[in-house]
């Protein structure tokens, strides 16, 4: 009981998840501001940088709805 | 060839995936130590993490590329899985039958099948399910070999046996808490990972208003068409859909398959294990917002000649599954491409899980324990489920190779595996609400609906029939003036279902009648009268199953209406 009491919550890893993946597209789609990659036809909206940028939003706050340890998920 | 590029970005992407779900899989082994932690995920989720689980089991890469695909094929017929052939399934579930498969603290199906009936009824159960498991696991894993080695150029091999250890890894260690928790990070990667296709797509073709532009009202409805069955791609009629897919198909399988119920059963409570598909529900009807739509872009894009869909001499769509990666190619740029590339390896990979876990609890407590060792220790069992994990993984790998050497051999699994559970559907429908069912008229009625299922599959197949018997059998006489062309093999597929579940219906209706049922007393808190209703007094109305139930049926009634 006392290990299930600790464990981490889900919504933590998903928002660790998010954090992590969202930090590397946005920093890709800074690099896309001066230098575009070739060849896709979205590039007008620079999509690595804005969605990116979404997803380090929702992983701070996953990431704040998982900072307490439950017995629960 | 390849019809994806990766960079170094991309990798970085999917490799930090795999080091997430083998480390979550180490993490959770200290909570997996107990049969019920390893076997039940403790019994302590909550609802979100219940009903995302619920939805992924269902969400694998195959049925996100599949019905991408296959909305290129038939246009927003496709809504119709999503839709009318999940939903009222998914709220009955919760509504009516979850009371009783949660309060008998089964740990799975053949469970209940025991409680209820008896051991030979459970044994029939929890073999076919097994075998079935196993199969399709395998079927999955090639098919994802066969993905990755066409979309990215992976090595086939390679390909299959990373995913295989990996999954067999997190789930030997963290039993169905890997599983659950790694099918909510699924989710997410899923719809963070190609939704923006769908958002990119509908920017690319001038919004949703350029989108339907110029489409044929076939591709575009839902039910305008579906008077007559030539006038609409899948070949169908409403009630077809209403009987085949909204009824008995679906029904089968989102309240008896135990792989996506197993989700509730991890619930901490009751009244979190009854809404677990009803707050799934919601998830569910969303799909089609990432699937239907990225099929209508690539229809779209294909139509203009912006994208470039393999086709036949005749001009006929050939490949349509390749137009899911096609568009990945050409929305993203690198790093979005290994989020997509990830979504779909996360989609198979949780598919994969799901099969593992669900076999490795069926066989562990309704084949090993049930008829090899009855007096297994708590340790035991989760070692045995620990090792046939394993086994599993390597029996699927077998079959993907057996289906890579055989590829029509695919078909066959596919068809036993979807027509067990319709048959199953009757049986589970008679034993909760009909006290008078009797194990043997439970017994001989499944084998009856099974095998109906199975011979109607082989009769279609090779042609046993004279051409308008399949006009007949299919309830469409008045078109077997279009003999010898026969119904497509979705009308098929779903009467197929639609008479099995009839036969075994009719039969066990039949046997019970003549055979003598179990008393009330042994009956308690399985059927219907003799289980108490679920005191909801304390509950608040705005936390109450039935409130959700009703407000997802109205956003159903609207879509439909909406979609018309």
């Amino acid at each position: 009981m006392e290990n299930q009491r600790q464990m981490i919550p889900v919504w933590f890893w998903v928002g660790l998840m998010l954090l992590v993946y969202g930090i590397l597209i946005t920093g890709a789609g800074l690099l896309y501001i001066s230098s575009p990659p070739p060849n896709y036809v979205a590039k007008w909206t620079n999509p690595n940088l804005w969605w990116g940028g979404v997803m380090v939003v929702v992983g701070v706050i996953f990431l704040y709805l998982g900072r307490k340890k439950n017995t629960s998920n | 060839m390849a019809v994806i590029h990766l960079g170094i970005l991309d990798w970085v992407i999917i490799v930090l995936y795999f080091g997430f779900v083998i480390g979550l899989g180490w993490y959770l082994k200290r909570f997996a130590d107990t049969k019920e932690d390893f076997f039940l995920a403790g019994r302590k989720n909550s609802i979100w993490v219940c009903s995302i689980a619920f939805v992924s089991a269902n969400l694998g890469a195959l049925e996100i590329l599949g019905w991408t695909g296959g909305t290129v094929k038939y246009g927003m017929f496709v809504s119709h899985f999503y839709w009318i052939g999940a939903i009222p399934a998914m709220l009955f579930l919760g509504l009516y039958m979850m009371p009783f498969y949660y309060s008998s603290r089964i740990h799975s199906i053949p469970g209940y099948l025991l409680l209820r009936f008896d051991e030979k009824l459970r044994l029939l159960n929890a073999i076919s399910f097994a075998v079935m498991t196993v199969l399709m696991s395998g079927i999955n894993l090639y098919l994802m070999a066969l993905v990755f080695h066409t979309i990215l150029g992976w090595n086939w091999d390679v390909c299959m046996w990373i995913s295989a250890a990996a999954v067999a890894s997190y789930i030997a260690l963290g039993g169905l808490l890997s599983a659950i928790l790694t099918e909510t990070l699924q989710f997410f990667l899923i719809w963070f990972g190609l939704f923006l296709v769908s958002i990119l797509g509908i920017i690319d073709v001038g919004g949703f208003g350029g989108l339907f532009e110029g489409l044929p009202e076939r591709m575009t409805s839902l039910w305008a068409t579906s008077g007559n069955p030539q006038d609409n791609p899948m070949g169908v009629t409403w009630y077809g859909i209403a009987i085949g897919l909204g009824f008995v198909l679906s029904f089968g399988y989102w309240t008896t398959d135990f792989l996506i119920v197993q989700r509730a059963f991890t619930a901490k409570n009751l009244q979190t294990a009854r809404l677990t598909p009803i707050v799934a529900s919601f998830f569910k009807m969303a799909l089609p917002f990432i699937v239907v739509v990225a099929g209508l872009v690539a229809f779209k894009l294909s139509a203009l000649g912006q994208l470039n869909l393999e086709r036949d001499a005749a001009g006929n769509i050939v490949n349509a599954d390749s137009a899911l990666p096609l568009l990945i190619a050409r929305y993203y740029p690198a790093g979005l491409v290994g989020l997509g590339i990830t979504a779909l390896l996360a989609g198979f990979m949780a598919g994969q899980a799901g099969n593992t876990s669900a076999f490795n609890t069926v066989f562990t407590y309704d084949i090993y324990k049930a008829a090899i060792k009855r007096d297994a220790s708590d340790e035991h069992l989760v070692l045995v489920g620990r090792i046939f994990t394993i086994v599993g993984i390597l029996l699927s790998v077998v079959t993907a190779y057996v289906a890579k050497s055989f590829p029509t051999i695919m078909d066959y699994i596919q068809a036993i595996f979807s027509w067990v559970n319709a048959p199953l559907f009757a049986t589970m429908l008679l034993g909760m609400f009909w006290k008078r069912t009797t194990s043997s008229g439970a017994f001989w009625g499944l084998i009856a609906g099974m095998l109906t299922s199975f011979m109607l599959f082989l009769a279609f197949k090779f042609k046993w029939f004279g051409c308008e018997w399949y006009y007949y059998l299919t309830f469409m006489a008045s078109s077997k003036g279009l003999c010898p062309a026969v119904p497509s093999d979705m009308t098929l597929n779903l009467w197929q279902a639609a008479w099995a579940w009839i036969v075994c219906f009719g039969l066990t209706i039949i046997i019970s009648l003549f055979t003598k049922p179990k008393s009330d007393e042994e009956l308690q808190g399985l059927v219907k009268g003799l289980t108490p209703d679920p005191d909801l007094e304390k509950v608040p109305i705005y936390k109450r199953p039935l409130l959700w139930a009703v407000v997802s049926l109205g956003v159903l009634i609207f879509l439909n209406i909406y979609f018309w």
